[in-house]
């Protein structure tokens, strides 16, 4: 008779330790309008704004096409616990923007010091805007920046700044409000949010920031991002995001259009941390010209559900994106993330490589789709999704789809799910190392070829959550 | 009777559904109908197979169907099916089905051929095998690129059980495949490899979709072809690892080579996973052939040409080898039809080398 088997030991991973992020301000004195959405509300924000007759015309048409698009039947994560009619879609403490920290409010300032912004514009930023709610709080740019041509500022700024043509030319084109139901809800009442404009030829020696913050229970976030960069410009430019978790849903659904110039290169990295009380409905999307590169880093780790398929339009010849990115799902997150990559010019190239981790029973879905159309001769596309299970609770799935119209293309897909291999931890501890260290190593590993690419303080607190959340917790 | 024109929506529906402006999800189907339905009675067991064609498509094959042609293995003998479609004299639609039970330790074999010249074939192949039973089924498609060939398949594999699923397609207007398997058992294994052929403007959809419950399960699918002129190929191909399904493996695998300016390759491989202590990947390599591939096949003294011409003839030969004595003289029958007698006689050598039959097509020709 065969001894009594023993189960198999299991990683057992903590939530992530998430006091950083998860603290409450007040709202007193905040102007907040009714929860719900109405072409009175939609009015209201852009009189607030002084927007000129066409951004209003925008919006209307937005909330139009908003209220008679349906929601796909056969997507994703349910969003049935997002009710609009209880979602205010306009927040502001009232300050006034800033360009020094000195003059924003205390409790805001110390959010932002909480989070570690100002030390960062200090260290290593060539400009940043911070975003609290509905409104840009503060927005600074290095002078010798400045003076190399580069605009950064909020949208609504650059509108009365001279930049509205450049902005009427550009604003949700990329992203039309028909795209679907959250373009146009963002088309209604975006607020917020950044205009970066980089000339021809300029390189800026360090990223540009972005950090949005959204404090008020029930409310949504619905910043714009409008980036265009110049022939031959180069650009990094980091987004960050977070908030406090409540017991009501909260809503987030920015939108980024980039703009790439012909021999430009712009990579954009993203660390979205948002709350698990959070609906992410992001929508992202960069135009690429001749020998042009969009690089997008993107790190999933907070939000209750996410959508967010950040797409690329591979429309000049030589044009390039690379996709990296990395999702951790755990207890109560139903992450959808992924990219699109549109390849419609010749020798065009594209690389994805995403990595995810579920745990706790969280859900974490990659998706994407590859399309390469008739004209994109000698187009070279590589798509690798690599998924690990820490549990038994959780689930992982991989959706990739690709279609392939040209006969000179090359497409390679490689997807593997799988868990910590038992002969990986036991090779690591006959070489000494004891098994939790052993099981932090191999995650760390796992998630390194997408640290390396986060700029270092976005690495190191990365790798630092997830050294948290393994320590202690196997067994 | 009285026939009539309708569209099948919701064809081949893949599981896991992903954006609906890529056309990937399903497809649709022009069918011919009957007034007066007929309806086929199933044993109790063939009833329980899931089938994935569809809830219309599905209907329109059950309709259509009057018997089953029924298979049950038992001991030690196999016990062999064979459904040939498309060769009613008078009939613009021939559908059939099969059900095939191997019972516990027996082999069963099943093959379906669709080649003749009616406007459409169809087939509904039902199996459940169980505990340590194996089973083969092939099926082939050789039809004339202005005939439609829909197909579904389910299965359900008990402990030990094990099923190899080999299809090739020659040719037809178009061809549906919804193949559906349930690995219950433990220990239970699907290979399946699809090879195809479509030219001109043919055009191809298939959907896997298979589920792993039972521990230690294997799925193997692969798939590979060439598409020509303004072929257009669709591939969804699911394995889903369900949570307790403890120690299995799934695994597809796609190669494709364009050979074509209007060439349509559509492919969504899912795998779902809700187990930690389960393997899975999936791999495909979707082109045209390398500048180098090329410099190294024309230092040999091959063009393009002749190398897309020798991978075609090669899934040719390879289901005239593969197949029995009742398929090879449709392939041949196929392959001079639409690639000429050079290449029938090549395919008609290759099902003699391996069965020793000599093919009359071939002889004829010859």
């Amino acid at each position: 008779m065969s001894a009594p088997s023993t189960p198999k030991k299991r990683s057992e991973v903590a939530d992530v330790d998430r006091s950083l992020y998860d603290f409450v301000k007040s709202e007193e004195g905040y102007e907040r309008f009714d929860d719900g959405l109405s072409e009175e509300i939609v009015r209201e924000i852009s009189a607030k704004k002084d927007e000129p007759d066409w951004m209003l015309d925008l919006r209307l048409r937005s909330l139009e096409i908003y209220e008679r698009t349906p929601m796909p039947e056969n997507w994703g994560p349910s969003i049935e616990g997002l009710d609009m009619a209880h979602i205010s879609t306009y927040v502001t403490s009232g300050a006034d923007q800033a360009t020094s920290w000195e003059d924003v409010p205390d409790d805001i300032k110390d959010t932002f010091e909480r989070l570690g912004i100002p030390e960062a514009e200090r260290t290593s930023l060539a400009g940043v805007g911070a975003q609290y709610d509905s409104e840009l709080v503060y927005h600074n740019m290095r002078e010798e920046v400045a003076e190399l041509g580069v605009v950064y500022s909020g949208i609504e700024e650059a509108l009365h700044e001279g930049w509205e043509d450049v902005i009427r030319a550009h604003f949700m084109k990329l992203v039309p409000p028909t795209d679907h139901k959250f373009a146009a809800l963002h088309g209604a009442v975006w607020s917020g949010g950044s205009f970066v404009y980089v000339p021809a030829g300029v390189t800026l020696p360090y990223p540009l920031q972005s950090y949005f913050r959204l404090n008020a229970a029930g409310a949504g976030q619905f910043e714009h991002t409008l980036i265009i960069v110049e022939p031959g410009a180069d650009l990094h430019f980091i987004e960050g995001c977070s908030a406090p978790k409540y017991n009501v849903a909260n809503l987030h659904a920015g939108c980024v259009e980039l703009f790439v110039g012909k021999g430009a290169r712009l990579r954009y990295s993203t660390i979205e941390n948002w709350s698990k009380n959070m609906y992410n409905l992001n929508t992202k999307r960069a135009r690429v010209e001749e020998d042009g590169a969009i690089e997008w880093v993107s790190g999933s780790f907070g939000s209750h559900v996410s959508y967010l398929y950040p797409s690329s339009l591979l429309m000049g010849a030589r044009s390039s994106c690379e996709f990296t990115g990395i999702t951790f799902a755990g207890a109560g997150q139903d992450l959808d993330t992924g990219c699109k990559v549109h390849l419609a010019a010749p020798d065009t190239r594209a690389s994805v490589a995403t990595k995810s981790i579920s745990k706790g029973g969280g859900v974490s879905t990659f998706r994407s789709s590859v399309v390469v159309t008739p004209a994109a001769e000698r187009a070279k596309v590589s798509v690798s999704c690599q998924s690990l299970m820490l549990d038994d609770e959780s689930r992982s799935d991989t959706i990739p789809a690709m279609d392939v119209r040209s006969a000179s293309a090359q497409v390679g897909h490689e997807a593997t799910i799988g868990r910590i291999s038992d002969d990986t931890i036991a090779y690591l501890m006959s070489r000494g190392i004891g098994e939790d260290e052993a099981r932090t190593m191999v995650v760390n590993g796992f998630a390194e070829p997408i640290s390396k690419e986060l700029p270092l303080e976005y690495a190191v607190e990365m790798n630092n959550l997830i050294k948290l959340e393994m320590e202690g917790a196997i067994g | 009777m009285s026939v009539l024109e309708k569209t099948l929506t919701g064809v081949d529906a893949a599981r896991a559904q992903t954006w609906n402006w890529l056309a990937i999800n399903e497809t649709t189907l022009e069918v011919s109908s009957v007034v007066e339905a007929r309806a086929a009675d199933l044993a109790a067991w063939a009833g329980d197979v899931r089938l994935i064609a569809g809830a219309e498509a599905q209907a329109w094959l059950d309709e259509l169907t009057s018997e089953p042609i029924v298979g049950v293995s038992s001991g030690e003998e196999t016990h062999s099916v064979l459904a040939f479609l498309g060769d009613v004299e008078g009939e613009d639609l021939d559908v059939s089905a099969i059900s095939l039970l191997c019972e516990e330790g027996a082999a069963g074999d099943a093959t379906i051929i669709a080649a003749g010249e009616a406007a459409t074939t169809a087939n509904t192949c039902r199996l459940r095998l169980e505990r340590d039973s194996s089973a083969t089924v092939d099926i082939l498609v050789a039809r004339p690129e202005d005939a439609l060939h829909v197909q579904s398949f389910g299965a359900t594999l008990e402990d030990d059980a094990s099923l190899t699923l080999r299809i090739w397609i020659l040719g037809a207007a178009k061809t549906t495949l919804a193949i559906a398997c349930d690995l219950e058992g433990a220990r239970s294994r699907f290979a399946s490899e699809l090879r195809y052929l479509a030219g001109s403007e043919e055009t191809i959809d298939v959907t896997y979709d298979v589920r792993q419950l039972g521990r230690a399960t294997e799925a193997e699918i692969g798939a590979s072809g060439v598409l020509e002129g303004s072929a257009e190929k669709t591939l969804r191909a699911s394995i889903d690892l369900v949570r307790g399904c403890k120690g299995s493996k799934g695994s597809e695998s796609e190669t494709v080579l364009v050979a074509g300016d209007g060439v349509r390759n559509k492919t969504l491989p899912v795998i779902l996973c809700s187990e930690d202590d389960v393997q899975g990947d999936h791999g495909a390599t979707i082109g045209s052939l390398s500048p180098e591939q090329m410099g190294f096949l024309a230092s040999r003294g091959l063009s393009e040409a002749d190398v897309v011409a020798l991978a075609g003839q090669a899934i040719i030969d390879d289901a005239a080898s593969a197949l029995g004595d009742a398929a090879l003289p449709e392939i041949v029958g196929w392959t001079r039809a639409a690639r000429g007698p050079e290449a029938a006689a090549q395919a008609a050598d290759a099902g003699a080398l391996i069965h020793g039959t000599f093919c009359d097509v071939a002889d004829e020709e010859a």
